[in-house]
């Protein structure tokens, strides 16, 4: 026993380094740690043998209205494309038989290029993955090295494996086979099926989205993840249509459109443009129907206007003198955007059009700035005049190119020529101009990038699984009798101690989101699971300093586990989550911090609380069934049967206290909710489904302890009770949301359905199962008054 | 209520209430409970089949509902036939008052402990009235203005109303309402001011129409229209069910004889448009004059439509400029914003601004930000008058401040006791 006493600190110290190890430092499944926090800005001297990627990954675009640094839209975008933060690269053979040849050559005849070469494939993880029914290696390539390849050298990038394809029918249309090609396919796998796919999903489109079946909705998805890829392909190079020769000479613009033999870069292009608006804004009377000069403004304008399209972020900065502080894509740049849809063109008076754009040319700039804006504001339903305003403002207000279009067209040919340290100096360019340009936007990009790589919630999972095993251990050492109490303690301490540095690193987490938002932490469905979560295992950490029995920390770490695997499928769901960006913008009605650091925080806890009664329930009900096993092999009147008692009693009385609690928050959230909807929409209550939802609750937390109270259930009554409150909270929380009815209804989701009805089975199954001892009790007593005679039918059911 | 001073007053109470004995017990409070339970999530499901007016009129607004169970669920070929009675809201509701007003007198002890329990039970009883009273008096309309106009009537969403307007005098319109519950009467009707006396043929709430083509015959229901639109331009009329749905469109209608003395004046066909009477210009230009259709009388012209019922209000409001606002390359709206001037009685005005969680409040009424279109330059308010609005907000300081007292104790306690040492086992 001594040997225990020596021993039990050590344990003790490694399994909480271990939780350090995990929730902070660099480990084996995430490089960025909690270290990177505190580097200091990268100096100046930048290695020129390598490409900047840090600077790159810093750089600041627009992306689904939100600034965000280059590195945060790599990994969203691969998060949808291929539900991972990182591409693939196969091993072409030829490189793999190279590698083989050195290695088998002898270690001092090495030359110091194939030593790096050697050294660089054994450090990287390789995975294999099926090829044409042959095992491949392949390396991960990080989302940013992908992002850079995707702009900067597609035809690199459209190798790389991509697409997350892994329905059947969808890869039989592809003429693959999941276990001999895999699930992971590149641009230029699919290209040859392109317009297989396209047709196929607009088949399905045509079916409405709640009668979609997993085909259908798994074509659409892949047709919408190529959709993103060739946007982002575009996103700072335009594409080049490849228009028909004879027309272009016909309206004499082939010495103007972009030539690969002849131009450097596509900005070309544009100068020759701003030579064709400068000379018409001189002379405006040249605009009408039938001038050549106009003509082939049309002809830009219209061909810009379809470029428009084609981008997934906005790469330009606002400029000190675009006062609305826009970000722009580049075409934008050039002619600004069609005021309505280009349909609407039909509805078009032409020499109306032509009259209007005459007068408004003839126009000082800064009053043809205030007469546009005029008629934007006044004529919205002329279409002929709004789009007079584009052409007036692409001819007269627009001037130049952005000279940040041509720092992007310099670093892509760099980066394709691998001239390292021109790259280097032009990204470092591009990042200071961009941050100053994007203003205070800009002030938490740097961060962000580090809690990109950091990821504090995939730590967490980690440490909470050590956490459930730690406690869980400790429940098989308690019936081993009195010598093994200071291992039980031990063990339990663990679990306590580590919720503690678990905590910290989830709660970190939450904070650096909600700095980086500038938002209360619960925002949308996926956050709201991290708060859940979040809360559950605050509670449990609270209850285990009292009740240092480990059930605490077990029932909180399975909480946070499974709270932080359903916030991460949610983040993969593509109708919940389409850009991939968690930390998207809000819909104006939501728009209230007030109320959502209140009503939505408060209802939130509401949800963690009545989750973790529900799960002490289940701790209770499984407790029971494995003591009654124990207890059935030993004479009555053991000690373990006055633990057993005891033990049965604090858990009934933890439930207790915790729907007490689940009462509490979600009464007084919904409560909240009611004001917060008085105050917006002018009544209290609607029976909205997300207030119902709230209401069932409250309702079932309140008859929860009303029986107890009244002593209509016992403990194992309200047990079972509780595990019902988890089936009612999982309902109010995601079932509401799949009827999308009601003004609460913006996180519609139906893949969720299933999991939601396995879940509901599970707590069915062990309400069952709480009642089965007392079934087995009450059985037996039947057979043995039968048998006996009648002597004592009150015998029955135990509690 | 009075506190006595005796000291066994819950004795006292128990026998001067002893018939609310049975009304108090705790069981009756689980088994509403979980009725109430049931009635919820019934009646949340349902709202996908009849959306939320509907199932607030079949379960939340009645003593009870029937449902079956959806067809779209397993086993739906053998359930879906049973029709299910679910007890209602006002049933519940009542039921809960009375529960817990009886608990309140018969089994609450009146003590300075246990004033946390009798303060959230104050407070849910409360809740509880306030929201059978809103359920009752609680009106919603909607207003729509466009873009520099001015508008002084607010329209209900469900119910229609025949107007008569005499527009003889051009600078003074004179117009006579009659309610739907006359029209759905039916018989012969008539007012002091109006020359000609009203035969309601037919009338309901909803309706498909379509242009009878020549030589087809009408329904029986159009057959007897003669005059206006509606013989014009042969409309047939097919009945339908009220939809009672998130985004229905009721259409109402009333065929209606004209009648000076026993002379009959014709039979009119008229319709009323859910979007309001302008909309009829422009969803069926065709159909324009069901706005407004001409009957010569005495030397007096009047106009006839059946229209959403309005309810015109003492002051009016001028729609000024509108804000649709998206984040930068997204769809995803972050402000609908009018900008309006409340125009009052006594010529006085003020300028207003109503946006998202920010409504304007004026005259017992809120008109919250509801519907706007950019590119036609209006905006629509929803409009709800609850005079019992107040009432929740007492109910929660009332709540707050009784689990407050609970809950601090309880915690107080609980952290005493077990402040001592870890316990394990």
């Amino acid at each position: 026993m001594s040997l225990l006493k020596f021993l039990n600190p050590i344990f003790l110290g490694v399994f909480l380094l271990s939780g350090i190890y995990y929730s902070f430092l660099p480990n084996s499944s995430t490089r960025d740690s909690f270290l990177d926090f505190f580097k200091e800005e990268k100096s100046n001297d930048v290695q020129n043998k390598e490409f900047d990627i840090d600077t790159f990954s810093l750089v600041p675009v627009l992306r689904g209205g939100r600034v965000k640094p280059l590195d945060s839209v790599a990994r969203n975008i691969l998060l949808v494309l291929r539900n991972k933060r990182s591409a693939l690269r196969i091993i072409e053979k030829d490189e793999q038989d190279k590698i083989n040849l050195i290695s088998e050559k002898d270690k001092d005849s090495l030359t110091e290029q194939e030593k790096i070469l050697l050294y660089d494939y054994y450090k990287t993880k390789k995975i294999k993955i099926p090829q044409n029914g042959v095992e491949v290696n392949s390396i991960e390539v990080p989302a940013i090295d992908w992002l850079a390849q995707v702009l900067f050298h597609p035809e690199k990038a459209d190798k790389l494996k991509t697409f997350l394809i892994d329905h059947d029918q969808v890869l039989g249309l592809l003429n693959r086979k999941l276990l001999e090609d895999g699930k992971f396919y590149s641009y230029q796998d699919l290209d040859p099926f392109l317009s297989n796919i396209d047709s196929a999903a607009r088949k399905a489109g045509e079916v409405e989205s709640e009668l979609r079946d997993p085909f259908q909705q798994n074509i659409i998805e892949l047709y919408r993840a190529l959709l993103i890829y060739k946007k982002l392909k575009h996103s700072l190079s335009p594409p080049t249509p490849a228009e028909r020769p004879d027309m272009l000479e016909q309206l004499g613009v082939t010495d103007l459109v972009y030539d690969s033999k002849k131009d450097q870069a596509i900005s070309d292009e544009y100068f020759r443009f701003r030579e064709l608006t400068a000379a018409l804004s001189e002379n405006p009377s040249v605009v009408k129907l039938g001038s050549k000069e106009f003509a082939k403004v049309v002809f830009f304008v219209d061909r810009y206007n379809q470029a428009n399209l084609w981008t997934e972020f906005l790469p330009i900065p606002p400029t000190i003198s675009n006062e609305d502080g826009k970000w722009l894509k580049v075409t934008e740049s050039l002619v600004g955007s069609e005021p309505l849809e280009s349909k609407e063109k039909q509805n078009m008076d032409p020499s109306r059009f032509a009259l209007v754009l005459r007068e408004l040319l003839a126009l000082d700039r800064s009053t043809l700035k205030d007469r546009i804006a005029y008629i934007r504001e006044n004529q919205k339903l002329d279409p002929s005049a709004l789009f007079a305003t584009q052409y007036a403002e692409a001819i007269k207000v627009k001037k130049g190119v952005d000279p940040i279009i041509l720092k992007y067209e310099k670093l892509a040919s760099a980066y394709r020529n691998e001239r390292y340290q021109d790259f280097n100096r032009i990204v470092s360019e591009i990042y200071n101009s961009a941050r100053t340009r994007a203003g205070e936007k800009a002030d938490t990009l740097s961060f962000e990038k580090t809690f990109n790589g950091y990821e504090p919630f995939y730590r967490s999972a980690i440490v909470y699984v050590i956490i459930l095993l730690l406690a869980c251990s400790s429940w098989l050492f308690a019936p081993l009798g009195d010598g093994f109490k200071s291992v039980v303690l031990m063990l339990r301490n663990s679990a306590y101690y580590l919720t503690i540095i678990v905590l910290l690193s989830h709660t970190f987490g939450l904070v650096a989101r909600m700095y980086i938002e500038g938002r209360p932490p619960v925002t949308n469905l996926y956050s709201s699971a991290l708060f859940i979560g979040w809360g559950a295992v605050l509670l449990c950490l609270g209850t285990e300093k009292y009740v240092r029995l480990g059930i605490a920390s077990a029932m909180g770490s399975l909480i946070g586990f499974g709270s932080l695997v359903i916030a991460h499928s949610l983040s993969l769901d593509s109708s919940l989550n389409p850009s991939g960006d968690t930390m998207e913008m809000m819909r104006a009605v939501l728009d209230s911090n007030f109320w959502l650091a209140t009503h939505v925080v408060i209802i939130t806890i509401g949800y963690s609380t009545t989750f973790l009664g529900g799960f002490l329930g289940i701790a209770y009900v499984i407790f029971k069934l494995i003591s009654n096993i124990i207890l059935s092999q030993l004479p009555s009147g053991s000690t373990l049967q006055k633990v057993q008692k005891e033990t049965s009693r604090t858990l009934g009385s933890m439930i207790f206290g915790i729907t007490c609690f689940s009462l509490f928050f979600s009464l007084v959230g919904t409560i909240l909710g009611g004001i917060w909807a008085d105050q917006s929409w002018g009544r209290f209550w609607g029976w909205d489904a997300k207030e119902n939802g709230a209401l069932l609750i409250v309702i079932w937390n309140a008859i929860i302890l009303h029986a107890r109270l009244s002593g209509i259930a016992k403990i194992c009554g309200i047990a079972t009770l509780a595990i019902f409150g988890n089936i009612v909270t999982a309902w109010s929380w995601f079932g509401t949301n799949m009827l999308g009815v009601g003004l609460h209804s913006y996180g519609f989701m139906d893949k969720a359905f299933n999991p939601l009805m396995w879940f509901f089975g599970s707590q069915l199954l062990f309400i069952i199962l709480a009642y089965i001892p007392a079934l087995i009790t009450f059985l037996r007593g039947l057979i043995q008054t039968s048998l006996k005679k009648p002597q004592n039918i009150l015998n029955g059911p135990s509690k | 209520m009075k506190k006595s001073k005796k000291p066994n007053s819950l004795v006292q109470r128990r026998k001067n209430f002893s018939f609310l004995i049975p009304f108090a017990s705790l069981r009756l409070t689980l088994t509403l409970l979980s009725l109430s339970m049931i009635l919820i999530f019934v009646a949340t499901l349902e709202q996908t089949r009849i959306g939320i007016r509907g199932a607030l009129k079949e379960y939340f607004e009645s003593f009870f509902g029937i449902w079956y169970y959806p067809e779209q669920f397993w086993g739906s070929e053998y359930l879906h036939s049973i029709p299910l009675p679910i007890p209602g809201g006002y049933l519940l509701g009542g039921l809960l008052i009375l529960n817990l007003t009886s608990a309140f007198l018969v089994r609450f002890q009146w003590t300075g402990k246990k004033i946390g329990i009798q303060l959230i039970h104050s407070g849910i009883i409360l809740l509880l009235i306030g929201q059978l009273a809103t359920q009752a008096i609680q009106e919603e309309s909607k207003m729509q203005i466009n873009k520099g106009e001015k508008t002084n009537y607010i329209e209900r969403f469900h119910g229609v109303e025949l107007a008569l307007r005499d527009v003889t005098d051009p600078l003074k319109e004179n117009v006579i309402t009659i309610p739907q519950e006359l029209l759905e009467n039916g018989g012969i009707l008539s007012n002091e001011e109006l020359p000609f006396k009203l035969k309601i043929h037919h009338f309901g709430v909803n309706c498909d129409f379509e242009y009878g083509t020549e030589g087809k015959t009408n329904t029986t229901l159009s057959k007897s229209v003669d005059r206006g639109v509606g013989q014009s331009m042969n409309l047939n009329v097919v009945p339908k069910d009220e939809d009672y749905s998130n985004d229905a469109l009721n259409f109402g209608y009333l065929v209606v004889e004209i009648l000076d003395g026993n002379k009959s004046l014709g039979t009119w066909l008229t319709i009323a448009n859910p979007g309001g009477s302008k909309y009829w210009e422009m969803m069926y230009p065709k159909l324009a004059d069901l706005a407004f259709q001409s009957i010569r009388h005495e030397g007096k012209l009047w106009g006839i439509a059946l229209r959403q019922k309005r309810e015109y209000l003492p002051f009016s409001i001028e729609l000024l400029d509108i804000k649709n606002e998206y984040y930068q390359g997204t769809e995803t709206p972050f402000n609908f914003e009018s900008d309006i001037n409340l125009h009052l009685d006594d010529n006085q005005t003020r300028r207003a601004l109503v946006y998202m969680n920010t409504p304007l409040r004026h005259a017992g009424k809120t008109f919250y930000q509801y519907q706007m279109n950019d590119s036609a330059s209006y905006t629509v308010f929803q409009v709800i008058r609850n005079p019992s609005w107040l009432v929740p907000y007492i109910a929660c300081i009332l709540v707050s401040l009784g689990m407050l007292w609970q809950f601090s104790f309880h915690l107080f306690r609980f952290l005493k006791k077990n402040s001592a040492t870890p316990k394990s086992t």
